[in-house]
């Protein structure tokens, strides 16, 4: 028989279990204010990206706070909600309808992950709410016509362009193979690089998928091993791909690995340090471009207000996210308070966005996508001290190092 | 030795044992009768320390231990034979034994006393490394009555030891239970489905009848009543 | 029998000992408190943060080995404070639909607070051994992944033999296989449960730090270990030792051969499927004793 206490115990324990997960999702939670103009900005909060998430977050307080301090838009302050998808279609979906029809916010922006934001875009274009999406790279988020939705990166076409001039001209693997997450991200890779082999005559062994946020690689690393391709590609976030490294180091297997780029974070290299020698991707790294003062400008304003870190791709793009978001906000003029008059005002700025910002000209092409952000190939080489670093190696023009064929492990001097 | 006075047990709403009061003297051997569901098993448990007592007093050798952990009264003497034996299934016979003496900190008496109880059953020590689970009821029983008894007790209280035995194994049982009682002078609390014999062995018998003591007598009177014939005896 | 198929069993072997390790401490909560822990790969979590420290403060391999012994120590003991302060108070009055849930608010409560303490970046364990790799003829690995594996067998035999052996062992597997009888023995059962949720927890901690070696630590690394922990309780035998290492075995051999062999994108779902298999056929698990026994 329960007592009174008893109920009255079961319930503050389930209390405090419901508020241990409330106090989860406000890690992500901000503070609010009177009328503030209201931001809403989807990611992978908690889950195996939240560290990235967070990069991109940072980047975007950056923005946020350069806005704020400039006492807001239209004397009003800005203010971020943010929604956690932790990466999960449905979670994401949820999120977004959160911040669109109950935080009433007046754009979406953040994302990552693209299967989230293939179904978190539709919503929104439904809700007739802008959506401007950060980081994800599938075609299909901006290929289906919906005019309220736009992205601030490239796509993986785009991503995937400067690798494929570089196979074709430099490496000519005759012999490849696919290992890549089970996601619209690692699918969407994989055809795109699968018909770029098909153009350079490589043949395709293997196609090899994996859940995300599987830890253990040593049966597909077996296997790939026995196949001996001379290119993997390898479409994976950090934490798997840096695992990838790790574990191919373990049973000994060396190939050109190539991934898409994201996977190149400081905590990439934290967690893999020599180990990750010679992988290549794409980046846009915005260190990596100190040449353009725009960059160099973010970079600086980042680290005084990160004292000690250094602005990686997620930083950058989200920077670059919100400063588009803010500028399409303030050039369609102070809200009037019809939520739906509002978002088309901003959707229709949106469309004639140009500016100069971290990861370059930021120019929408018709259905949304931006065209101009362009990046370039990097390597992981070491330096003296056996710390890795990407270095761009093409096009001939940008490169800052020449590309250097993986040696066997027994051969290479940083352990 | 054991006097129980006025004890109440319940489980949830439902009272099992209503204000029941029996006693045992050192060297007895008292028999404790009742119908199924009468509430002989949750008297034995509330003694072992298993189920709480609401209400009365459980005094051994003058000290009140009604409601303290089990292992408290097990190191004072007080030591049960559960119903169904109990014996640990996926531990060895050796292994059981050894947790009858887990309390025990005299190696050499427990080695002694391991000896004494192989005498006793020898089929036990025939099968000292075989898994208890394996067994027949008849040996099961057998390694339920010898733990008990390395747990060196002062009081054993046998919790209807002949269920569902064939009549030749329960014989053996019979036996053993009063050469320990005889030998061995250990004072024994008795559950028992077989009237007839747990009458004439036993120097007092207690009935107890839907949570409450009905009738109280040496075994001999008991067995020549009347209404115990009926109820008990099937005359 | 090709090399292939060699390294695989051998890759399924040494992941799957990591598995046993953190089942063994979860079945045997479960055998003896009835108690379905959700928290138990936390408790790997807990311990492999345990090493991020050690080996910046040691690091080599003496700094591995010491942080296999601090794990063991500090999870085990964290295993003893909760049972103490959230388990046992709440064990006798609550069903065990209540206690998942409860387990599940420890399980919550710990990821919050590693995020909050640690971060959310993942770490890796630098290979103390440099990197060493072992070319046993027909498959080939790492000397840490040996290590991991010896490590696995290690505390399991050292586990043996302590329930085999000591008192205490005994005692705890009587209670598990009858707790009323344990009582009548004398046996101190909060005394039990507190060794056993300990000794589980310490299993899990030191099973945290051969997983945080072999693949990588952050805050929620600790789902996957537990998913796969339950899933080998299932296939060994709820309760069951000897079945849960058997199971955690049989399911990393499992999953690397029905990876390389049927499909790499099933490689997950093959051991879950293997698991139904013996269900279907033998319901109390593969070492499991008939029900009511
Ligand atoms: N764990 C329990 N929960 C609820 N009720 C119980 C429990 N154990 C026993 N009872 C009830 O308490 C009463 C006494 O049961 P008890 O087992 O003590 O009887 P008994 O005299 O030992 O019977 P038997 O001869 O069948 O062993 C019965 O009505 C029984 O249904
Ligand atoms: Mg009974």
């Amino acid at each position: 028989m329960p007592s009174k206490e008893e109920k009255f115990m079961k319930k503050s324990v389930i209390l405090l279990t419901a508020l241990f997960l409330l106090v989860g999702l406000a890690v992500a939670g901000p503070a609010s204010a009177a009328d503030p103009i209201k931001i809403g900005i989807l990611g992978p909060f908690t889950g195996s990206l939240a560290f990235n998430a967070g990069e991109m977050k940072k980047g975007m307080e950056l923005a946020l706070d350069e806005v704020n301090a400039k006492g807001g838009l239209f004397g009003q302050k800005v203010e971020i909600v943010y929604g956690d998808s932790e990466c999960k279609p449905d979670k994401g979906l949820a999120a977004v309808k959160k911040l669109v029809t109950r935080d009433k916010v007046l754009v979406v922006g953040g994302g990552y992950c693209s299967s989230v934001n293939i179904a978190a875009s539709e919503f929104c274009h439904y809700e007739q709410t802008p959506d401007v999406v950060a980081i994800a790279i599938s075609p299909t988020i901006t290929n289906r016509g919906y005019n309220y939705v736009f992205r601030t990166s490239p796509n993986s076409p785009m991503f995937l362009m400067g690798i494929n001039k570089w196979l074709a001209d430099v490496k000519k693997p005759k012999v490849v193979a696919f290992f890549m997450e089970n996601s619209d991200y690692g699918r969407d890779g994989q055809k795109i690089w699968e018909a770029a082999s098909k153009k350079i005559g490589a043949k395709v062994v293997a196609n090899l998928y994996f859940e995300i946020g599987d830890t253990d690689f040593t049966t597909q690393i077996s296997k790939l091993k026995e196949l001996k391709p001379d290119v993997v590609f390898n479409i994976a976030s950090t934490t798997e791909a840096a695992l990838i490294q790790k574990q191919a180091k373990e049973l000994d297997f060396v190939t050109q690995w190539i991934g898409v780029g994201g996977q190149f974070t400081q905590a990439y290299f934290k967690m893999t340090g020599p180990i990750s020698q010679y992988a290549m991707g794409s980046s846009l790294e915005p260190t990596k471009a100190m040449k353009d003062p725009v960059t160099a400008a973010f970079v600086k304003a980042y680290q005084a207000k990160y004292p000690g870190s250094r602005p990686g791709i997620f930083s950058s793009q989200g920077f670059d996210n919100l400063k588009v978001i803010l500028n399409a906000v303030e050039r369609a003029g102070k809200p009037g308070g019809n939520l739906s008059k509002d978002r088309t005002k901003i959707k229709d700025a949106l469309m004639s966005t140009d500016m100069k910002l971290s990861q370059g000209t930021i120019k929408f092409g018709k259905d949304g996508q931006v065209y101009t952000v362009l990046p370039s190939v990097v390597q992981v080489q070491l330096d003296k001290d056996c710390k890795p670093d990407t270095q761009i190696i093409y096009p001939m023009e940008r490169a800052a190092a020449k590309y250097e064929t993986p040696k066997p492990w027994s051969e290479r001097k940083c352990k | 030795m054991l006097n129980i006075e006025n004890l109440k047990v319940a489980y949830g709403k439902a009272v099992a044992l209503h204000d029941v009061s029996m006693r045992v003297e050192e060297g007895e051997l008292v028999t404790l009768l009742g119908s199924n569901g009468a509430g002989k098993s949750t008297l034995l448990k509330t003694i072992s320390g298993i189920n709480r007592a609401l209400d009365g007093r459980i005094v051994w050798n003058g000290k009140e231990i009604q409601n303290q952990p089990s292992h408290l009264i097990v190191n004072q003497g007080i030591i049960q034979v559960p119903e169904g034996r109990a014996v640990f299934p996926d531990l060895t016979v050796a292994e059981n034994l050894r947790m009858g003496a887990f309390t025990r900190r005299d190696e050499d008496g427990v080695a002694r006393d391991l000896k004494e109880v192989f005498d006793l059953f020898p089929r036990l020590k025939e099968r000292r490394a075989q898994l208890a689970g394996t067994m027949s009821g008849g040996e099961a029983q057998m390694l339920a009555i010898a733990r008990g008894l390395l747990s060196n007790p002062k009081l054993l209280m046998l919790d209807e030891p002949s269920l569902g035995l064939a009549p030749v194994v329960r014989e053996a049982i019979y036996r053993v239970i009063q050469q320990i009682y005889q030998e061995k002078g250990i004072t024994i609390l008795l559950v028992e489905q077989n009237a007839r014999w747990a009458l004439k062995v036993a120097t007092r018998a207690y009935i107890l009848e839907n949570g409450r003591v009905t009738m109280e007598d040496t075994g001999a009177a008991l067995a020549a009543n009347p209404d115990v014939q009926r109820a008990y005896l099937g005359h | 029998m090709d090399s292939l198929f060699l390294q695989q069993v051998l890759n399924g072997l040494i992941t799957g000992s990591v598995y046993s390790l953190i089942a063994i401490g979860l079945t045997m909560i479960f055998g003896v408190m009835k108690i379905s822990n959700f928290a138990q790969g936390d408790y790997s979590m807990v311990g492999a943060y345990t090493a991020v420290f050690v080996m910046a403060w040691v690091g080599g391999w003496l700094g591995w080995i010491g942080s296999v012994v601090a794990a063991a120590a500090v999870v085990g003991l964290l295993g003893v404070v909760t049972e103490r302060l959230v388990f046992r108070p709440l064990m006798t009055r609550w069903t065990d639909i209540d206690m998942i849930m409860v387990s599940i608010g420890l399980f919550i409560l710990l990821d919050n607070l590693a995020q909050l303490f640690f971060g959310a970046t993942p770490r890796m364990i630098g290979d103390p051994f440099g990197g060493t790799t072992v070319n046993l003829g027909v498959a080939s690995t790492s000397l840490l992944r040996l290590f991991c594996f010896f490590f696995a067998g290690v505390t399991i035999f050292c586990l043996e033999l302590f329930l085999n052996r000591s008192r205490m062992g005994v005692a705890i597997r009587a209670t598990s296989q009858n707790r009323f009888a344990a009582q009548l023995m004398g046996i101190d059962i909060n005394q039990v449960y507190r060794i056993t949720f300990g000794v589980g927890a310490l299993l899990a901690g030191v099973g945290g730090v051969l997983y945080g070696t072999l693949f990588a630590i952050y805050p929620t690394m600790g789902a996957l270990p537990t998913l796969k922990a339950f899933a080998v309780t299932i296939l060994g035998g709820m309760g069951n030792i000897r079945g849960a290492i058997w199971g955690g075995l049989i399911l990393g051999v499992a999953e690397a051969l029905g990876g390389n062999y049927i499909a790499m994108e099933y490689k997950q779902a093959i051991g879950f499927f293997i698991i139904i298999l013996v269900l279907l056929v033998k319901p109390s698990g593969l070492f499991g004793r008939k029900e009511g026994a």
